[in-house]
């Protein structure tokens, strides 16, 4: 498979403590890599890195084999046609006093594209995230939690990216919810050709989902995997202790 | 053993909408009782009216709500403050949202304890600190000086927990206490709420960890548009679900499947 992403040496530090140590891994395209391990581990300063929401202090980051670590300005707002976040909250994700609809547009508006075919676009993937076409009107308040983030998840493909990075993104929704999120992403990924990067602290969720699992503590990369692999055959202490936890309930 | 909380044919609404209809519940003295539901089905909803906290245009419309022999909805507002946080215990589901953010954690610990027994300062931070590092807190004597925009949504909960855990309540309502934790972390936080419960504390779990709710709960819950669908022994609900809503929300709960290559 195509490489579409690759991560090389990556490194993040806050107040001299380092949050990711010497990341490296790659995606293909097509292909759904989970990310687990505790709160602190580095996950999300990743994510936020590859999405240039943060600067990396050392290492590089490569899209389709061209160098995003230092992207400003234009560059950087082309980098976010390739590439989307979904976030763990969707509520607090939105901006509380726009409409959903303006929300979902405003990438598709920021890469120009004219309004009458970006409007047409929103109500398409209100359509594919089972959304009713008026959510384009109600505010965020008006909405439940997993409504939302199906809103969210319009938001994140009105662009077409290639990438999507879900960070904790079915973590606050519960179980039913959660299922039927999982079968649109499912249903999305398999229609487009998407590759996703999933965050979670979920592992058996992630098993499910995922083609292959990377593990991480404290900033670095403890192991990596097949899902069914991975999970029958851990290798590290963490890994044991991370299944074990999970067993227990 | 003996009845600390019963709620009997309440039902609650919350200006002109019904949130929860006919609801029937008891929690005997070192029980704990899980409740599971989609959001919005009201679980968190049961807990904010016993313990008297519901939101504006909240109002518990008919029912009665006892706490031992005491009626809870005949409370005044002081006599309700003086149990909440000695008889009845709370970790509030948004537990960044419920401190106030110009008070450190450790001062947080002592106002919460300022209606209790007296004890000394030095007794209350040791501990404190003993409960955090069951909680699985690495650096316990620094937590204690942080402000709560200090630490991260997992941190603010177990420090919730912990207050709660030290007002010692023969009852603690705890509303999702794991939402924001990782595994290994949600692992030290039950570890330490069974510890409690085997020093006969009772408690009312919300979640909507299945699994969770499974491993801790002597009897569960399960309810759909405020409406309980089934209720009894936590093993027998979830062997034998009879309501096809229970069915579609333990199907729904993802598994580790271990054998498979």
């Amino acid at each position: 498979m195509n490489t579409i992403l690759e991560v090389k040496c990556l490194e993040k530090s806050y107040h001299q403590k380092k949050a990711v140590n010497q990341v490296s891994f790659q995606v293909s395209k097509g292909e759904i890599v989970g990310i687990v391990g505790e709160s602190g581990s580095g996950k999300s300063t990743i994510a936020r890195m590859i999405c240039r929401l943060e600067d990396a202090d050392q290492g590089n980051i490569y899209l389709n084999g061209e160098n995003i670590t230092k992207v400003i300005h234009k560059q950087q707002r082309e980098i976010y046609k390739h590439i989307q976040m979904v976030f763990q909250n969707p509520k607090e994700s939105f901006h509380p006093k726009r409409k959903l609809g303006t929300s979902i547009l405003e990438g598709m508006r920021n890469q120009k594209i004219s309004k009458k075919s970006a409007e047409t676009r929103m109500y398409e993937l209100l359509k594919a995230c089972e959304l009713p076409l008026e959510y384009a009107v109600r505010y965020p308040h008006e909405v439940s939690i997993g409504e939302c983030q199906r809103a969210a998840i319009a938001r994140a493909l009105a662009t077409k990216p290639s990438i999507v990075i879900f960070d904790e993104a079915t973590s606050s929704l519960d179980v039913t919810i959660q299922k039927q999120m999982l079968d649109l992403l499912h249903h999305l990924q398999k229609q487009d050709d998407l590759t996703y990067i999933f965050i979670s602290h979920d592992l058996a969720l992630v098993q499910q989902f995922c083609h292959r699992i990377i593990i991480m503590k404290e900033g670095r990369i403890v192991e990596e995997g097949l899902p069914d692999k991975l999970i029958n055959n851990p290798t590290t202490t963490y890994t044991k202790e991370l299944i074990e936890a999970a067993f227990c309930w | 053993m003996s009845l600390l909380l019963k709620m009997e044919d309440v039902s609650i609404r919350y200006n002109e909408k019904q949130v929860v209809s006919d609801l029937n519940l008891t929690i005997k003295k070192g029980e704990i009782l899980g409740i599971v539901g989609e959001s919005g089905s009201g679980k968190s909803t049961i807990i904010k009216a016993a313990l008297g906290l519901l939101d504006l245009g909240g109002k518990v419309d008919s029912g009665t709500i006892f706490y031992k022999d005491i009626n809870l909805l005949q409370l005044s507002k002081k006599e309700y403050q003086q149990i909440r946080g000695t008889c009845l215990g709370s970790i509030p589901q948004d537990s960044k949202g419920s401190f106030c953010p110009v008070k450190t954690i450790e001062e947080h610990l002592y106002e919460a304890l300022s209606k209790g027994k007296k004890e000394s300062k030095l007794k209350v931070r040791e501990e404190a600190i003993q409960i955090l590092k069951q909680l699985n807190v690495s650096d316990a004597e620094r937590f204690l000086e942080s402000y709560p925009f200090q630490l991260s949504g997992g941190m603010n909960q177990r420090a919730a927990i912990m207050i709660a855990i030290m007002q010692k309540p023969c009852l603690l309502f705890a509303d999702e206490p794991t939402s924001a934790l990782d595994v290994i972390s949600q692992k030290h936080v039950v570890t330490t709420l069974m510890k409690q419960r085997s020093l006969d504390t009772a408690m009312l779990i919300v979640t909507h960890n299945i699994g969770l709710a499974t491993y801790m709960a002597d009897q569960i819950l399960v309810m759909k548009k405020g409406r309980i669908v089934e209720y009894g022994e936590t093993k027998e609900v979830m062997s034998h679900p009879k309501d096809s809503y229970t069915k579609t929300l333990l199907a729904a709960v993802p598994r580790i499947k271990r054998g498979i290559e």
